[in-house]
């Protein structure tokens, strides 16, 4: 089952002693099967909260509401034992940590086979060949040598390129980096970037890719979700967002990353004041306290998507069409 | 004018083995060398960026130029006098502060900011009447409110913690900063600043500063000048604009392509660079980069490079230098095939 991924106002509330803190607010996202969408933003805006509902692994005192259709199925709406099944064969997550994501006692060829226990028309030896055969996909050379390995006999790097082989096994139809390079060296980065572009030649499913970088999402991605402080404050196809972004807190992001600037600048440029918290989420626009641009409708009501072109809307009170 | 500091040469080496395997074996194994033979100089008022991955060494000399890990052989001259004992350290450490990678980490969870604040002045004797209004002076410093001084390390976010942590460093008014990954794991946003804080101090208090990091987009805009550590050894050091319009060092060229912009329209084709850094225990013959050096030739891999001055503040580790225009440049080019501005093609949209 790969098919289009869909969420509607999609929201998560967690109900703490200290009042609801609203993690994520009517969030609209989108995704066919060969695309590979952007969420970017800083911490704090949410995107965590949104991979792990998309993910199915919310934990239990979240409140979701709106839906997540995938291949027509709503998510929110399945009983534990039928997301359990989805996470294994459908769903699958690259996590941020790849000295965390594996278990230090077993070799590196036990936990991939255990990846394929769905797999039962599998005899030993086919499974160890599947399993070098992804290996050596993801640009592990000597797979039988590093079968054998424990996870801390390989480097950051070969770790998450096992955990990309790991998510690729179950043959999934959603495929979700979680800050995929986050941990790793610059060299290593490009190398994870360049893995992730090749695979998606032959790989049919969706991608979603997480990221605080903005260098990485625009080399990996199509189309970008901007995120503010639980919310898509702009979507748009990659040209769009880094070329003609309409949103104030994009354009200030942009202007924010050093990697921006080929020459030396003497001051660095930053945005001024601080995330609102998200248990008291201001009327308005949300991120009106921080914009040099407000103007009265921005604290008054939070402002409706305006689409600029087929592939590009944003969320706010100063962009008119 | 007289470097605050100077370095001469310096080795960090560790022993290998536990302790049994040192007494079975008749002959030592032959220590490693995480620091290799490392010159540096660095001018009063002048920010310099140590640039490097992760394990090529960059902590460890940290530590080492301020005695916290001792060193094997090599001289460290600081402010005109050699440091040799413990005492000396000891002396140094007074004029000169470590900012540690970690913001909350390196702060106590169960003292308040004002008291994390004035414990520096105190552990050194200094006289302080009045803790309290001296920690809101500190904090108005790095522009944070007073009130900050009875919050908890937990209480406050990665930036201000940052703030507090830079805060700290300079209470003793040193005359040298070492910040080990001053902007790790901080938004982009709050990275600026960050490093603009420090900038500003370090304009009026007038101090030295070493930058130690891998971020590379943040380095080419606080550092003067960069050194390039690859497996403990200085692979490259010069004024940081000469560096990024012209690296001399295939290692210094292929970190600067590795960076990914931030421009769909610059998409990079592939990567120049193979493989990851080799770890210390096998130290490749030669040229330590040779291994995935993209124009490396056989002397390379049998015969180590010395340090050649290329002009008077240019150093290169390196046999085959990519001085501009030269044949190495080119091959250098042709051989890590990252066409930037061509797309890839495999990346054009597909239809929906």
């Amino acid at each position: 089952m790969s098919g289009v991924l869909h969420a509607r106002d999609l929201s998560v509330r967690y109900e703490t002693p200290e009042g609801s803190v609203h993690a994520l607010r009517h969030v609209d996202l989108e995704a066919r099967p060969g695309d590979v969408i952007g969420i970017v933003g800083e911490s704090g805006c949410g995107k965590s909260t949104l991979v792990t509902a998309l993910a199915n692994l919310l934990p239990d005192n979240a409140h979701v509401g709106g839906q997540i259709l995938y291949g027509g199925v709503d998510l929110t709406a399945l009983d534990a034992d039928q997301r359990r099944r989805l996470r294994g064969d459908e769903i699958a997550l690259v996590s941020q940590d790849p000295m965390t994501a594996f278990n230090p006692v077993l070799t590196i060829g036990d936990q991939l086979a255990d990846f394929l226990h769905r797999r039962k028309d599998l005899g030993r030896g086919e499974r160890k060949a599947l399993i070098a055969a992804m290996l050596e996909r993801v640009g592990i050379s000597d797979a039988d040598r590093r079968m054998a390995a424990y996870p801390h006999e390989l480097s950051g790097g070969m770790r998450q390129r096992v955990a990309i082989a790991a998510a690729l096994l179950t043959d999934p139809g959603l495929l979700i980096a979680d800050e995929p390079t986050t941990a790793l060296d610059v060299t290593m980065e490009a190398q994870i970037i360049h893995l992730l572009r090749q695979l998606r030649r032959d790989f049919n499913g969706i991608i979603v890719v997480v990221s605080h970088h903005l260098g990485v999402i625009a080399e990996l991605c199509d189309r970008v979700y901007v995120m503010y402080a639980g919310e898509v404050v702009e979507a748009g196809g990659v040209d769009a967002i880094f070329h003609a972004a309409e949103h104030p807190y994009t354009k200030a992001l942009l202007a924010c990353d050093p990697a921006r600037f080929p020459e030396r600048l003497d001051r660095l440029p930053t945005i001024a004041g601080s995330l609102p918290s998200l248990a008291e989420v201001p009327a308005g626009c949300v991120y009106a306290p921080r914009c040099p641009l407000r103007f009265e409708p921005c604290t008054a009501a939070s402002p409706d998507w305006t689409v600029l072109a087929a592939d590009h809307a944003v969320r706010c009170h100063g962009v008119v069409r | 004018m007289r470097p605050v500091l100077a370095v001469e040469n310096l080795s960090v080496t560790y022993s290998r083995g536990g302790l049994l395997a040192r007494l079975l074996n008749p002959l030592p194994l032959p220590a490693l060398n995480v620091v290799d033979r490392v010159s540096l100089a660095l001018m009063p008022g002048e920010t310099l960026g140590l640039v490097g991955e992760s394990g090529s060494g960059k902590t460890t000399l940290a530590r080492a130029l301020l005695g916290l890990t001792p060193i094997a052989e090599g001289r460290i001259v600081f402010e005109g006098r050699e440091v040799t004992s413990p005492a000396d350290f000891r002396a140094m450490r007074r004029s000169s502060a470590l900012m540690f990678q970690d913001p909350v980490g390196s702060l106590s969870p169960r003292q308040r900011v004002g008291r994390l604040l004035t414990e520096p002045l105190i552990v050194r004797g200094m006289p302080v009447a009045d803790r309290d209004a001296t920690a809101r002076a500190m904090l108005a410093e790095v522009g944070l409110p007073g009130s900050f001084v009875d919050r908890f390390p937990h209480e406050l976010s990665g930036g201000q913690a940052r703030r507090v942590g830079v805060a700290r460093a300079l209470a003793m008014r040193p005359h040298l900063l070492l910040a080990d990954e001053p902007t790790a794991g901080l938004d982009v946003s709050v990275q600026g600043d960050v490093l603009n804080l420090i900038q500003d101090l370090k304009r009026q208090l007038g101090f030295a500063a070493m930058v130690i990091t891998h971020n590379l987009a943040m380095i080419r805009h606080v550092g003067d000048r960069l050194a390039i550590m690859y497996l403990g050894r200085l692979v490259e050091t010069g004024p940081t604009q000469a560096v990024f319009a012209a690296p001399l060092h295939p290692y210094t060229a292929t970190l600067i392509a590795s960076e990914p912009v931030p421009d769909p329209r610059r998409r990079r084709a592939d990567l120049a660079i193979r493989g990851e850094i080799p770890s210390v225990f096998r130290r490749p013959s030669g040229c330590e980069f040779h291994t995935r050096c993209p124009i490396a030739r056989d002397r390379c891999r049998s015969e180590a490079p010395k340090a050649r001055w290329m002009s008077p503040e240019r150093m290169v580790h390196c046999h085959y230098p990519l001085q501009p225009g030269g044949q190495e440049q080119e091959a250098f080019q042709r051989a890590s095939a990252n066409r930037r501005g061509e797309r890839h093609d495999q990346m054009e949209h597909r239809p929906a």
